[in-house]
């Protein structure tokens, strides 16, 4: 298979793909190109959402109820908040906001692959008890990749759509007013279709790469899903759950 | 399998293309913007009392400062700060042996002025006498004309001398009175039933009496019983006070109570303080009287804070004072922002007028040749009513106002709708057509989270 048809397949039949990929020699390729592709998605992602005026005074309006807060809770003064406004508003205009976002994106996509390789790694070494290279585990996370793509690129058509920052295709979108220090609002955020998608993806090559049986895979994928889903929330980064 | 791969493919792709065109496609053509949170608020109907607040001093309707008329030592001085003294009494006394010697002078200058009559009058007498009998004897022929023109001589001389010194006797009595005056002046009473509210000076000093001109002022002395409050009120205000308007008074001394008052006096004419320089640049202030219908301990001098009711209304629309902004006028806006030259101002298309000076003209572009270059278009009150999920710019009129409301006299109707905040957005964001939604104030919002 060519690398075009690799990362197209990846959507309708990835188990082939793994086949391939576990068979094959060691192609860097697999993941730097799905890297460079999630990379120039997300820098153009973020300049496209932080130049909607609905984004830009919905991240205002979070910012100045944070200060609240803050105020109310006696942590700072009311002098103290505006000088930190004024501040956040110079740090968060549109353009820094965009640079932010591309340089974000770019060190996130690569970051991505090579965490979910190493849990590919781990996973096959402690709980399946089988060799997986590394490197082999780069390939299937960098490729299962796509779909987490895909999902960004409907989430950003949706936050433009909706005019919501949390607009992803998940059961946030039935929240009227979602709240990013909600708990609940969170964890509705978190069940994502893509998010599904691209771990049912995993699993399927864990099982290809590990010679064990899809469920056992999943099973495991999911678990670890759940548990680090649920983590991420309750430390206050359960935005990076979504 | 191959078939069934292939099928699942093309069912796949197809999915992923369709949601993406068609989120594609919403996302071209639908209008975005940044939506305004804000609260709102009904006009209503209600009561309002326009206030006119301002600060000033306590001071006693009636005082009289308590000066002398003649000059001298004070040799008594019975009284202290602070005493009441009664209409009449004894308030200061001043070393009259001057005075007392003047009087003498002036007693012995009168005796004498009535002894010199009373000798003109006897020379009157004889001369009378004398022209009497030598009269008969010059109709008997037995005196010659001379002789007779003599003796009438004598006796005119003799009535104009009793005549001087009737004169000089009245002159003499006047300078007695005069000095019996002055020396009366000695002895200071009190003009009024009051207290002494100050007291300047001790025993034993001078002071300087003038009858022209106000002398050394020695003391004071007030009514306390009835009291004032003397405010400064500005220029743009003054206009809107009457004399019989209530007041409510706040004295810094009495911080729990509040007392009431009646304008009695409003000043013509500006207070004037400093140099003409300084005078340009400080406000003007116009003193306004307030009398305070309470009894109390006051004391002149106490601060005070009058709040002075000038006008009410009974019944009108109102809305909340946040709610009424200004912003150019509609057409002024839309010109500018085609051209970006300096237009005249259209007048407005809907009923309501500007409240400022709105030039009212062509709606043409161009300035036509031999007129005055346009004026600037001025800023006019506005109102944003809600319109389902956006905002409409709604020029009023305004008329009074209270703390809280503004009544509107043009414009609006009851129970419509308008934008009362947040601040940011009435005055800075809001605009004909924005987007809004209603959100509750950041306090609201964090009780009911709780």
């Amino acid at each position: 298979m060519s690398l075009a048809a690799r990362l197209l397949n990846m959507f309708a039949i990835p188990g082939d793909v793994f086949e391939e990929v576990k068979v094959a020699r060691h192609t860097a390729t697999n993941w730097l190109v799905p890297a460079l592709i999630a990379s120039v998605v997300g820098a153009a992602s973020a300049f496209l959402m932080f130049s909607q005026p609905a984004i830009q005074q919905q991240l205002r309006e979070q910012q100045e109820r944070v200060m609240e807060q803050q105020v109310k809770a006696g942590k700072m003064t009311r002098a103290q908040a505006e000088q930190a406004q004024a501040i956040a508003d110079k740090f968060s205009s549109p353009t820094v906001l965009k640079i932010f976002g591309a340089f974000g994106a770019v060190g996130g996509s690569f970051a991505r692959i090579f965490w979910w390789a190493l849990i590919l790694w781990l996973f096959g070494r402690w709980f399946l008890h089988v060799r997986i290279s590394y490197l082999k585990a780069a390939e299937v996370a960098g490729l299962a990749g796509m779909i987490s793509i895909l999902g960004g690129i409907v989430s950003l058509l949706l936050i433009v759509n909706l005019g919501k920052l949390f607009s992803t295709p998940s059961l946030a979108l039935v929240v009227g007013d979602f709240d990013a220090k909600n708990k609940s609002h969170l964890l509705l955020g978190a069940v994502n279709v893509f998010n599904f998608w691209f771990i049912g993806v995993l699993a399927s090559g864990l099982a290809r790469l590990a010679g064990v049986p899809f469920a056992r895979a999943a099973f495991l994928m999911l678990g670890y899903w759940i548990a680090w889903s649920l983590i991420l929330i309750f430390i206050g980064l359960g935005t990076l759950a979504m | 399998m191959a078939n069934a791969k292939k099928r699942r493919k093309i069912i796949v792709f197809t999915v992923i293309v369709v949601v993406l065109v068609t989120l594609t496609l919403l996302a071209i053509f639908r209008k975005r913007e940044a939506v305004i949170t804000v609260q709102t608020e009904k006009v209503a109907r209600r009561n309002l009392t326009e206030l006119v607040v301002a600060n000033g001093k306590i001071q006693p309707v009636v005082q009289v400062k308590i000066s002398a008329e003649v000059s001298g030592e004070i040799i008594e001085l019975p009284v202290k700060e602070g005493q009441r003294v009664q209409k009449g009494d004894l308030l200061a006394k001043i070393k009259p042996d001057v005075y007392i010697a003047n009087r003498r002078s002036a007693e012995a200058s009168y005796q004498s002025a009535r002894a010199g009559k009373l000798q003109a009058e006897a020379s009157l007498r004889k001369a009378e006498l004398d022209f009497n009998r030598n009269d008969d004897l010059f109709k008997n022929k037995l005196i010659s004309d001379s002789t007779q023109l003599e003796f009438k001589t004598a006796l005119d001389i003799a009535r104009a001398q009793v005549e001087s010194a009737t004169h000089q006797v009245d002159v003499a009595k006047a300078s007695l009175s005069r000095v019996e005056e002055e020396l009366a002046k000695t002895t200071i009473d009190s003009p009024l039933t009051g207290t002494v509210s100050k007291l300047n000076l001790e025993v034993g000093e001078r002071v300087a009496g003038n009858t022209m001109m106000a002398g050394t002022e020695i003391m004071t002395v007030a009514e306390l019983n009835d009291m004032e409050a003397r405010v400064d009120i500005g220029e743009s205000d003054i206009v809107l006070l009457a004399k019989g308007q209530k007041a409510r008074l706040e004295i810094d001394a009495f911080k729990d109570r509040k007392f009431s008052g009646v304008v009695t006096e409003i000043a013509n004419s500006s207070k004037t303080t400093g140099s003409a320089s300084a005078s340009s640049q400080e406000a003007t202030k116009f003193e306004v009287k307030v009398r305070i219908q309470e009894k109390e301990a006051f004391r002149p001098g106490m601060s005070v804070s009058a709040e002075i009711e000038t006008r009410s209304r009974t019944n009108v629309l109102t809305v909340p004072i946040a709610s009424v902004t200004t912003r150019l006028p509609k057409e002024a806006d839309k010109k500018d922002a085609k051209s970006g030259r300096t237009k005249s101002v259209a007048s407005a298309a809907t009923n309501a007028t500007a409240a400022t000076n709105v030039v009212s003209g062509s709606s043409t572009n161009a300035s036509p040749a031999g007129k005055k270059p346009k004026d600037t278009p001025k800023p006019i009150e506005v109102v944003f009513v809600l319109d389902g999920t956006r905002v409409k710019m709604m020029p009023v009129k305004i008329g009074i106002s209270d703390d809280n409301y503004w009544e509107i006299t043009e414009g609006l109707k009851e129970d419509q709708e308008v934008v009362s905040g947040g601040y940011k957005a009435i005055n800075r964001e809001l605009e004909d057509g924005k987007k809004v939604r209603i959100g509750k104030p950041e306090k609201d919002e964090d009780k009911e989270k709780k």
